[in-house]
Protein backbone atom coordinates (compact mmCIF):
# COMPACT_ATOMS: atom_id res chain seq x y z
CA UNK A 1 0.00 0.00 0.00
CA UNK A 2 2.86 2.17 1.01
CA UNK A 3 4.79 1.76 -2.65
CA UNK A 4 1.33 2.47 -4.23
CA UNK A 5 0.67 5.64 -2.58
CA UNK A 6 4.44 6.60 -3.33
CA UNK A 7 3.34 5.87 -6.87
CA UNK A 8 0.27 8.48 -6.92
CA UNK A 9 2.18 10.89 -5.08
CA UNK A 10 4.65 10.61 -8.36
CA UNK A 11 1.79 10.94 -10.25
CA UNK A 12 0.05 13.77 -8.63
CA UNK A 13 3.29 15.33 -8.43
CA UNK A 14 4.25 15.20 -12.43
CA UNK A 15 0.45 16.10 -13.56
CA UNK A 16 0.86 19.24 -11.48
CA UNK A 17 0.88 22.20 -14.16
CA UNK A 18 2.69 24.41 -11.38
CA UNK A 19 5.36 21.57 -10.83
CA UNK A 20 5.95 21.29 -14.37
CA UNK A 21 6.35 24.84 -14.48
CA UNK A 22 9.08 24.92 -12.15
CA UNK A 23 10.56 22.18 -12.82
CA UNK A 24 11.03 23.68 -16.70
CA UNK A 25 11.66 27.10 -15.35
CA UNK A 26 14.73 25.77 -12.68
CA UNK A 27 15.82 23.10 -15.84
CA UNK A 28 16.44 25.71 -18.45
CA UNK A 29 18.16 28.01 -15.62
CA UNK A 30 20.26 25.61 -15.08
CA UNK A 31 21.51 24.72 -18.74
CA UNK A 32 21.49 28.08 -19.68
CA UNK A 33 24.06 28.81 -16.46
CA UNK A 34 25.91 25.28 -17.34
CA UNK A 35 26.14 26.79 -21.35
CA UNK A 36 27.36 30.18 -20.23
CA UNK A 37 29.69 29.03 -18.01
CA UNK A 38 30.95 26.64 -20.38
CA UNK A 39 31.55 28.72 -23.37
CA UNK A 40 31.00 32.95 -22.59
CA UNK A 41 35.12 32.91 -21.99
CA UNK A 42 35.27 31.65 -25.93
CA UNK A 43 33.56 35.07 -26.91
CA UNK A 44 35.59 37.30 -25.38
CA UNK A 45 37.65 39.98 -27.61
CA UNK A 46 39.73 42.39 -26.65
CA UNK A 47 38.23 46.12 -27.41
CA UNK A 48 40.92 47.76 -29.69
CA UNK A 49 41.44 47.63 -33.27
CA UNK A 50 44.59 44.90 -33.91
CA UNK A 51 47.86 46.30 -35.87
CA UNK A 52 46.27 46.75 -39.18
CA UNK A 53 47.31 50.13 -39.16
CA UNK B 1 7.73 22.59 -0.83
CA UNK B 2 6.48 22.06 -4.51
CA UNK B 3 9.26 24.41 -5.63
CA UNK B 4 12.18 22.48 -3.87
CA UNK B 5 10.46 19.19 -5.10
CA UNK B 6 10.69 21.01 -8.47
CA UNK B 7 13.70 21.76 -8.12
CA UNK B 8 15.78 18.87 -6.99
CA UNK B 9 13.51 17.06 -10.00
CA UNK B 10 15.28 19.81 -12.23
CA UNK B 11 18.56 19.24 -11.32
CA UNK B 12 18.43 15.70 -11.94
CA UNK B 13 17.14 16.11 -15.09
CA UNK B 14 20.48 18.71 -15.22
CA UNK B 15 22.90 15.78 -14.53
CA UNK B 16 21.57 13.75 -16.72
CA UNK B 17 21.32 16.35 -20.13
CA UNK B 18 25.51 17.00 -18.45
CA UNK B 19 26.30 13.88 -18.62
CA UNK B 20 24.48 13.26 -22.47
CA UNK B 21 26.05 16.51 -23.52
CA UNK B 22 29.59 15.43 -22.30
CA UNK B 23 29.03 12.16 -23.98
CA UNK B 24 28.13 14.43 -27.58
CA UNK B 25 31.47 16.15 -26.73
CA UNK B 26 33.58 13.24 -26.12
CA UNK B 27 32.91 11.81 -29.47
CA UNK B 28 34.68 15.02 -31.48
CA UNK B 29 37.47 14.21 -33.15
CA UNK B 30 40.76 16.70 -32.75
CA UNK B 31 42.97 14.67 -35.14
CA UNK B 32 40.83 15.29 -38.14
CA UNK B 33 42.71 16.09 -41.58
CA UNK B 34 42.48 19.56 -41.75
CA UNK B 35 42.75 20.62 -37.60
CA UNK B 36 46.45 21.10 -37.70
CA UNK B 37 46.14 24.03 -40.14
CA UNK B 38 42.80 25.36 -39.03
CA UNK B 39 42.21 28.86 -38.34
CA UNK B 40 40.32 29.15 -35.14
CA UNK B 41 40.90 31.02 -31.68
CA UNK B 42 39.60 28.11 -29.26
CA UNK B 43 42.28 25.05 -31.32
CA UNK B 44 44.90 27.18 -29.94
CA UNK B 45 44.03 27.37 -26.64
CA UNK B 46 43.19 24.00 -25.97
CA UNK B 47 46.64 22.34 -25.38
CA UNK B 48 45.79 18.86 -25.73
CA UNK B 49 43.68 19.05 -28.40
CA UNK B 50 47.48 20.83 -30.11
CA UNK B 51 49.36 18.00 -28.18
CA UNK B 52 46.90 15.21 -30.14
CA UNK B 53 48.04 16.80 -33.45
CA UNK B 54 51.82 16.21 -32.71
CA UNK B 55 53.24 12.86 -34.18
CA UNK B 56 57.12 12.25 -35.41
CA UNK B 57 56.58 14.55 -38.37
CA UNK B 58 54.89 17.81 -37.08
CA UNK B 59 56.82 20.91 -36.70
CA UNK B 60 55.38 23.85 -35.72
CA UNK B 61 54.54 27.30 -36.54
CA UNK B 62 53.55 30.07 -34.31
CA UNK B 63 52.84 33.37 -35.25
CA UNK B 64 49.86 35.41 -35.33
CA UNK B 65 46.99 37.46 -37.65
CA UNK B 66 48.69 36.62 -41.22
CA UNK B 67 47.19 32.71 -41.38
CA UNK B 68 43.84 34.40 -41.26
CA UNK B 69 44.57 36.10 -44.67
CA UNK B 70 44.09 34.74 -48.12
CA UNK B 71 42.88 31.35 -46.63
CA UNK B 72 41.12 30.29 -50.00
CA UNK B 73 44.31 31.15 -51.99
CA UNK B 74 46.14 28.25 -53.53
CA UNK B 75 49.27 30.12 -52.19
CA UNK B 76 48.14 29.86 -48.55
CA UNK B 77 50.36 27.42 -46.37
CA UNK B 78 47.29 25.68 -45.94
CA UNK B 79 46.22 24.95 -49.52
CA UNK B 80 49.74 24.54 -50.42
CA UNK B 81 50.95 21.49 -48.80
CA UNK B 82 49.47 18.20 -48.27
CA UNK B 83 50.56 16.65 -44.90
CA UNK B 84 52.91 14.29 -46.81
CA UNK B 85 54.39 16.69 -48.16
CA UNK B 86 55.22 19.31 -45.16
CA UNK B 87 53.30 18.06 -41.95
CA UNK B 88 52.48 21.70 -39.72
CA UNK B 89 50.29 22.60 -36.90
CA UNK B 90 49.86 26.29 -37.17
CA UNK B 91 49.38 28.21 -34.27
CA UNK B 92 47.86 31.85 -34.56
CA UNK B 93 45.52 34.40 -33.56
CA UNK B 94 45.97 38.28 -33.69
CA UNK B 95 47.56 39.46 -30.37
CA UNK B 96 49.03 36.08 -30.30
CA UNK B 97 52.99 36.89 -29.51
CA UNK B 98 56.14 35.72 -28.14
CA UNK B 99 55.26 35.45 -24.75
CA UNK B 100 51.38 33.87 -25.49
CA UNK B 101 53.74 31.38 -27.82
CA UNK B 102 56.25 30.90 -24.94
CA UNK B 103 53.80 29.30 -22.69
CA UNK B 104 52.30 27.22 -25.51
CA UNK B 105 55.83 25.73 -26.46
CA UNK B 106 56.38 24.91 -23.17
CA UNK B 107 53.22 22.98 -22.62
CA UNK B 108 53.82 21.09 -26.15
CA UNK B 109 57.38 20.38 -26.02
CA UNK B 110 57.31 17.47 -23.93
CA UNK B 111 54.94 15.86 -27.10
CA UNK B 112 57.79 17.20 -30.12
CA UNK B 113 59.66 13.56 -29.83
CA UNK B 114 59.99 13.08 -33.77
CA UNK B 115 60.75 16.27 -35.90
CA UNK B 116 61.32 18.79 -32.68
CA UNK B 117 61.03 22.05 -34.93
CA UNK B 118 59.65 24.98 -34.28
CA UNK B 119 59.44 28.15 -36.24
CA UNK B 120 58.12 31.18 -34.95
CA UNK B 121 56.82 33.99 -37.74
CA UNK B 122 57.65 37.98 -35.65
CA UNK B 123 55.73 40.70 -36.80
CA UNK B 124 57.44 43.79 -35.98
CA UNK B 125 53.86 45.14 -34.97
CA UNK B 126 54.52 42.93 -31.59
CA UNK B 127 57.71 45.32 -31.06
CA UNK B 128 55.81 48.86 -31.25
CA UNK B 129 56.55 50.47 -27.59
CA UNK B 130 55.72 48.13 -24.49
CA UNK B 131 55.08 45.02 -26.47
CA UNK B 132 51.84 43.05 -26.14
CA UNK B 133 48.89 44.58 -24.30
CA UNK B 134 47.61 43.26 -21.09
CA UNK B 135 44.00 43.05 -23.02
CA UNK B 136 45.19 41.04 -25.76
CA UNK B 137 47.39 38.74 -23.52
CA UNK B 138 44.39 38.33 -21.55
CA UNK B 139 42.50 37.32 -24.84
CA UNK B 140 44.86 34.42 -26.08
CA UNK B 141 45.32 33.18 -22.29
CA UNK B 142 44.84 29.36 -22.29
CA UNK B 143 44.50 27.89 -18.69
CA UNK B 144 45.56 24.01 -20.35
CA UNK B 145 48.70 25.74 -21.83
CA UNK B 146 49.60 27.64 -18.70
CA UNK B 147 49.38 24.59 -16.25
CA UNK B 148 51.45 22.62 -18.76
CA UNK B 149 54.34 25.10 -18.76
CA UNK B 150 54.60 25.44 -15.26
CA UNK B 151 54.49 21.57 -14.80
CA UNK B 152 56.88 20.97 -17.33
CA UNK B 153 60.03 20.24 -15.31
CA UNK B 154 62.56 19.94 -18.51
CA UNK B 155 62.26 23.95 -18.10
CA UNK B 156 64.52 25.54 -15.56
CA UNK B 157 62.34 26.51 -13.08
CA UNK B 158 64.06 30.12 -13.55
CA UNK B 159 62.63 30.46 -16.73
CA UNK B 160 58.93 29.77 -15.80
CA UNK B 161 59.33 31.68 -12.95
CA UNK B 162 60.13 34.47 -15.36
CA UNK B 163 56.87 33.58 -17.40
CA UNK B 164 54.92 32.87 -14.62
CA UNK B 165 56.02 36.87 -13.03
CA UNK B 166 55.58 37.85 -16.57
CA UNK B 167 51.86 36.45 -17.01
CA UNK B 168 50.94 37.69 -13.28
CA UNK B 169 52.01 41.10 -14.69
CA UNK B 170 49.66 41.41 -17.44
CA UNK B 171 46.88 39.84 -16.22
CA UNK B 172 46.95 42.18 -12.59
CA UNK B 173 43.38 44.18 -14.00
CA UNK B 174 42.00 40.95 -14.87
CA UNK B 175 39.96 39.75 -11.64
CA UNK B 176 39.32 36.30 -13.37
CA UNK B 177 42.55 35.19 -15.04
CA UNK B 178 44.84 37.14 -12.08
CA UNK B 179 43.26 34.69 -9.61
CA UNK B 180 43.57 31.52 -11.33
CA UNK B 181 47.25 33.05 -12.15
CA UNK B 182 47.83 33.20 -9.06
CA UNK B 183 46.10 30.22 -7.76
CA UNK B 184 48.40 27.83 -10.09
CA UNK B 185 51.73 30.20 -9.04
CA UNK B 186 51.12 29.54 -5.51
CA UNK B 187 50.47 25.82 -6.01
CA UNK B 188 53.80 24.93 -7.98
CA UNK B 189 56.23 27.99 -6.79
CA UNK B 190 54.45 28.32 -3.17
CA UNK B 191 56.58 27.35 -0.40
CA UNK B 192 53.94 25.50 1.82
CA UNK B 193 50.92 25.97 -0.24
CA UNK B 194 48.63 23.90 1.53
CA UNK B 195 46.66 20.92 0.52
CA UNK B 196 43.59 22.49 -0.05
CA UNK B 197 45.03 25.18 -1.85
CA UNK B 198 46.64 22.63 -4.31
CA UNK B 199 43.40 20.87 -4.60
CA UNK B 200 41.68 24.09 -5.64
CA UNK B 201 44.51 24.64 -8.06
CA UNK B 202 44.04 20.82 -9.65
CA UNK B 203 40.46 21.11 -9.47
CA UNK B 204 40.27 24.65 -11.74
CA UNK B 205 43.06 23.82 -13.79
CA UNK B 206 40.77 20.81 -14.87
CA UNK B 207 37.59 22.62 -14.81
CA UNK B 208 38.94 25.62 -17.25
CA UNK B 209 40.75 22.76 -19.19
CA UNK B 210 37.37 21.02 -20.01
CA UNK B 211 36.05 24.13 -20.72
CA UNK B 212 38.42 24.57 -23.38
CA UNK B 213 38.02 21.38 -24.74
CA UNK B 214 34.14 21.87 -24.61
CA UNK B 215 34.39 25.22 -26.66
CA UNK B 216 36.46 23.63 -29.11
CA UNK B 217 33.85 20.75 -29.59
CA UNK B 218 31.20 22.80 -30.56
CA UNK B 219 33.72 25.38 -32.90
CA UNK B 220 34.52 21.50 -34.46
CA UNK B 221 30.78 20.64 -34.79
CA UNK B 222 30.18 24.32 -36.15
CA UNK B 223 32.79 23.86 -38.85
CA UNK B 224 32.97 20.66 -40.42
CA UNK B 225 32.86 22.23 -43.70
CA UNK B 226 36.13 23.85 -43.35
CA UNK B 227 37.93 20.77 -41.73
CA UNK B 228 36.39 18.14 -44.39
CA UNK B 229 38.92 19.96 -46.65
CA UNK B 230 42.33 17.96 -46.36
CA UNK B 231 45.06 20.33 -46.16
CA UNK B 232 46.66 20.35 -49.59
CA UNK B 233 43.51 21.29 -51.39
CA UNK B 234 43.43 24.29 -53.38
CA UNK B 235 40.57 26.22 -52.44
CA UNK B 236 40.81 29.34 -54.70
CA UNK B 237 38.08 30.54 -56.68
CA UNK B 238 39.81 33.83 -58.27
CA UNK B 239 42.57 33.08 -59.34
CA UNK B 240 42.83 31.32 -62.96
CA UNK B 241 40.71 28.87 -64.31
CA UNK B 242 42.96 25.78 -63.54
CA UNK B 243 42.24 23.24 -61.09
CA UNK B 244 45.84 21.96 -60.40
CA UNK B 245 47.63 22.06 -57.47
CA UNK B 246 50.99 25.11 -57.62
CA UNK B 247 54.05 23.17 -58.51
CA UNK B 248 55.58 24.35 -55.15
CA UNK B 249 59.06 22.42 -55.91
CA UNK B 250 59.95 25.91 -58.57
CA UNK B 251 59.47 28.51 -55.70
CA UNK B 252 60.48 31.32 -58.67
CA UNK B 253 57.82 29.91 -61.26
CA UNK B 254 55.47 30.33 -58.37
CA UNK B 255 56.91 33.79 -57.32
CA UNK B 256 56.38 34.88 -61.17
CA UNK B 257 52.73 32.84 -60.84
CA UNK B 258 51.49 35.15 -57.83
CA UNK B 259 53.49 38.53 -59.22
CA UNK B 260 51.29 37.98 -62.47
CA UNK B 261 48.00 37.10 -60.55
CA UNK B 262 48.06 40.24 -58.79
CA UNK B 263 50.02 42.86 -61.60
CA UNK B 264 46.78 45.04 -62.01
CA UNK B 265 45.47 44.53 -58.39
CA UNK B 266 47.71 47.43 -56.55
CA UNK B 267 48.23 50.84 -58.52
CA UNK B 268 47.89 53.04 -55.30
CA UNK B 269 50.88 54.63 -53.36
CA UNK B 270 51.18 51.77 -50.58
CA UNK B 271 51.39 48.65 -53.67
CA UNK B 272 48.95 47.10 -51.31
CA UNK B 273 45.55 44.78 -52.53
CA UNK B 274 43.61 47.55 -54.33
CA UNK B 275 40.36 46.63 -52.40
CA UNK B 276 42.30 47.43 -49.02
CA UNK B 277 43.69 50.66 -50.46
CA UNK B 278 39.66 51.76 -51.16
CA UNK B 279 38.17 50.49 -48.42
CA UNK B 280 40.70 50.90 -45.19
CA UNK B 281 43.47 53.19 -46.35
CA UNK B 282 42.25 55.87 -49.18
CA UNK B 283 40.39 58.62 -46.76
CA UNK B 284 42.66 58.10 -44.18
CA UNK B 285 46.06 58.48 -46.13
CA UNK B 286 46.71 62.02 -45.87
CA UNK B 287 46.05 62.36 -42.37
CA UNK B 288 47.97 59.61 -41.57
CA UNK B 289 51.51 61.14 -41.73
CA UNK B 290 52.27 61.25 -37.99
CA UNK B 291 50.37 58.59 -37.04
CA UNK B 292 53.36 56.41 -35.71
CA UNK B 293 55.40 59.45 -34.59
CA UNK B 294 55.11 58.15 -31.05
CA UNK B 295 55.62 54.50 -31.99
CA UNK B 296 59.14 52.99 -31.17
CA UNK B 297 60.42 49.43 -31.25
CA UNK B 298 62.99 49.62 -29.03
CA UNK B 299 60.68 49.06 -25.77
CA UNK B 300 61.96 46.18 -23.56
CA UNK B 301 59.41 44.21 -23.04
CA UNK B 302 58.91 42.02 -26.36
CA UNK B 303 62.50 41.36 -26.91
CA UNK B 304 62.49 40.01 -23.21
CA UNK B 305 59.59 37.92 -23.54
CA UNK B 306 61.45 36.51 -27.01
CA UNK B 307 63.89 35.28 -25.18
CA UNK B 308 62.31 33.68 -22.86
CA UNK B 309 60.36 31.68 -26.23
CA UNK B 310 64.01 31.04 -26.93
CA UNK B 311 65.37 29.71 -23.54
CA UNK B 312 62.03 27.31 -23.71
CA UNK B 313 63.36 26.15 -26.96
CA UNK B 314 66.80 25.92 -25.73
CA UNK B 315 65.61 23.48 -22.97
CA UNK B 316 63.83 21.07 -24.90
CA UNK B 317 66.24 21.15 -27.24
CA UNK B 318 64.45 22.45 -30.48
CA UNK B 319 65.56 23.28 -33.33
CA UNK B 320 64.16 26.76 -34.15
CA UNK B 321 63.81 29.26 -37.11
CA UNK B 322 63.30 32.85 -35.94
CA UNK B 323 61.56 34.75 -39.39
CA UNK B 324 61.35 38.44 -38.96
CA UNK B 325 58.09 39.06 -41.45
CA UNK B 326 58.18 42.29 -44.04
CA UNK B 327 55.91 44.76 -43.39
CA UNK B 328 54.51 47.18 -45.56
CA UNK B 329 57.74 49.59 -46.13
CA UNK B 330 55.82 52.35 -48.18
CA UNK B 331 53.24 52.91 -45.44
CA UNK B 332 55.41 52.75 -42.32
CA UNK B 333 57.84 55.28 -43.83
CA UNK B 334 54.78 57.89 -44.80
CA UNK B 335 53.39 57.08 -41.13
CA UNK B 336 56.88 58.18 -39.75
CA UNK B 337 57.70 54.40 -38.78
CA UNK B 338 60.77 54.51 -40.51
CA UNK B 339 63.44 52.71 -41.66
CA UNK B 340 66.06 53.06 -39.13
CA UNK B 341 63.24 51.77 -36.46
CA UNK B 342 62.92 48.77 -38.60
CA UNK B 343 66.79 48.47 -38.72
CA UNK B 344 67.04 48.71 -35.35
CA UNK B 345 64.06 45.81 -34.87
CA UNK B 346 66.44 43.54 -37.00
CA UNK B 347 69.74 44.36 -35.02
CA UNK B 348 68.18 43.01 -32.19
CA UNK B 349 66.07 39.97 -33.32
CA UNK B 350 69.50 39.07 -34.72
CA UNK B 351 71.63 39.76 -31.63
CA UNK B 352 69.55 37.92 -29.85
CA UNK B 353 68.98 34.71 -32.06
CA UNK B 354 72.98 34.54 -32.06
CA UNK B 355 73.01 34.16 -28.62
CA UNK B 356 70.50 31.29 -28.48
CA UNK B 357 72.64 30.38 -31.60
CA UNK B 358 68.90 29.54 -33.69
CA UNK B 359 68.41 30.54 -37.40
CA UNK B 360 67.26 33.59 -38.29
CA UNK B 361 65.40 34.66 -41.94
CA UNK B 362 64.89 38.33 -41.97
CA UNK B 363 62.42 39.21 -44.36
CA UNK B 364 62.56 42.54 -43.45
CA UNK B 365 63.89 43.44 -47.32
CA UNK B 366 61.12 42.51 -49.18
CA UNK B 367 59.01 45.58 -47.64
CA UNK B 368 59.28 47.29 -50.70
CA UNK B 369 58.07 44.42 -52.63
CA UNK B 370 55.07 46.01 -54.99
CA UNK B 371 52.35 43.11 -54.20
CA UNK B 372 53.56 41.32 -51.27
CA UNK B 373 51.00 42.55 -48.56
CA UNK B 374 47.22 43.19 -48.74
CA UNK B 375 47.72 46.08 -46.11
CA UNK B 376 50.55 46.98 -43.94
CA UNK B 377 51.21 43.63 -42.58
CA UNK B 378 49.51 40.73 -44.17
CA UNK B 379 50.39 38.63 -46.61
CA UNK B 380 49.28 38.49 -50.04
CA UNK B 381 49.67 35.79 -52.64
CA UNK B 382 53.66 36.66 -53.26
CA UNK B 383 53.68 37.24 -49.71
CA UNK B 384 52.52 33.49 -49.15
CA UNK B 385 54.93 32.23 -52.00
CA UNK B 386 57.44 33.44 -49.75
CA UNK B 387 56.48 32.50 -46.75
CA UNK B 388 55.51 29.13 -47.77
CA UNK B 389 59.17 28.68 -49.40
CA UNK B 390 60.64 29.89 -46.12
CA UNK B 391 59.04 27.48 -44.22
CA UNK B 392 59.60 24.56 -46.17
CA UNK B 393 62.69 25.36 -46.63
CA UNK B 394 63.15 25.07 -42.46
CA UNK B 395 60.95 21.86 -42.63
CA UNK B 396 63.47 19.90 -45.04
CA UNK B 397 66.63 21.51 -44.00
CA UNK B 398 66.85 23.40 -47.38
CA UNK B 399 68.23 26.92 -47.56
CA UNK B 400 65.80 29.11 -49.71
CA UNK B 401 67.02 29.93 -53.01
CA UNK B 402 67.75 33.58 -53.28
Amino acid sequence: MKRFSLFTRMKNLLTDRGFRKYTLFFFACMVVLYIFLIYAGGMSQPEFTYAEF
Amino acid sequence: MKKLQAFVCAFVLFVVFAIALNAVVDNVDFTQPGFSTWYNAAKDRCAPALSANIDDTTMLVMGSSEFNHQKKSKYHIKNMFSKEDMDVLLIGQPYAQSLSHAITLASLAPDMKGKKKVMLLLSPTWFKNEGVKPEAFASRFSDSAYVGMLTNTDIPLATRQAMAERAAELLKDNKDLSKRVNLYNNAVFGKNPGRLRLFEAFFTGWLQSERERSQLSAEVKLNQKVLKKAPGSSQDETVGDSDEMPDWKTWDAMWDEADRDTADDHDNPLNMDERTWEEKFKDKYLTSGNLHRNTRLDGPNEYADLRLFLSVAKAEKLDVEIVILPVNGYWYDYTSLGKSQREYLSDEVAKITSEFGVKLADLSDYSYEPGLLTDAVHPWQKGWVLLDETIFSFYKDEEPAD
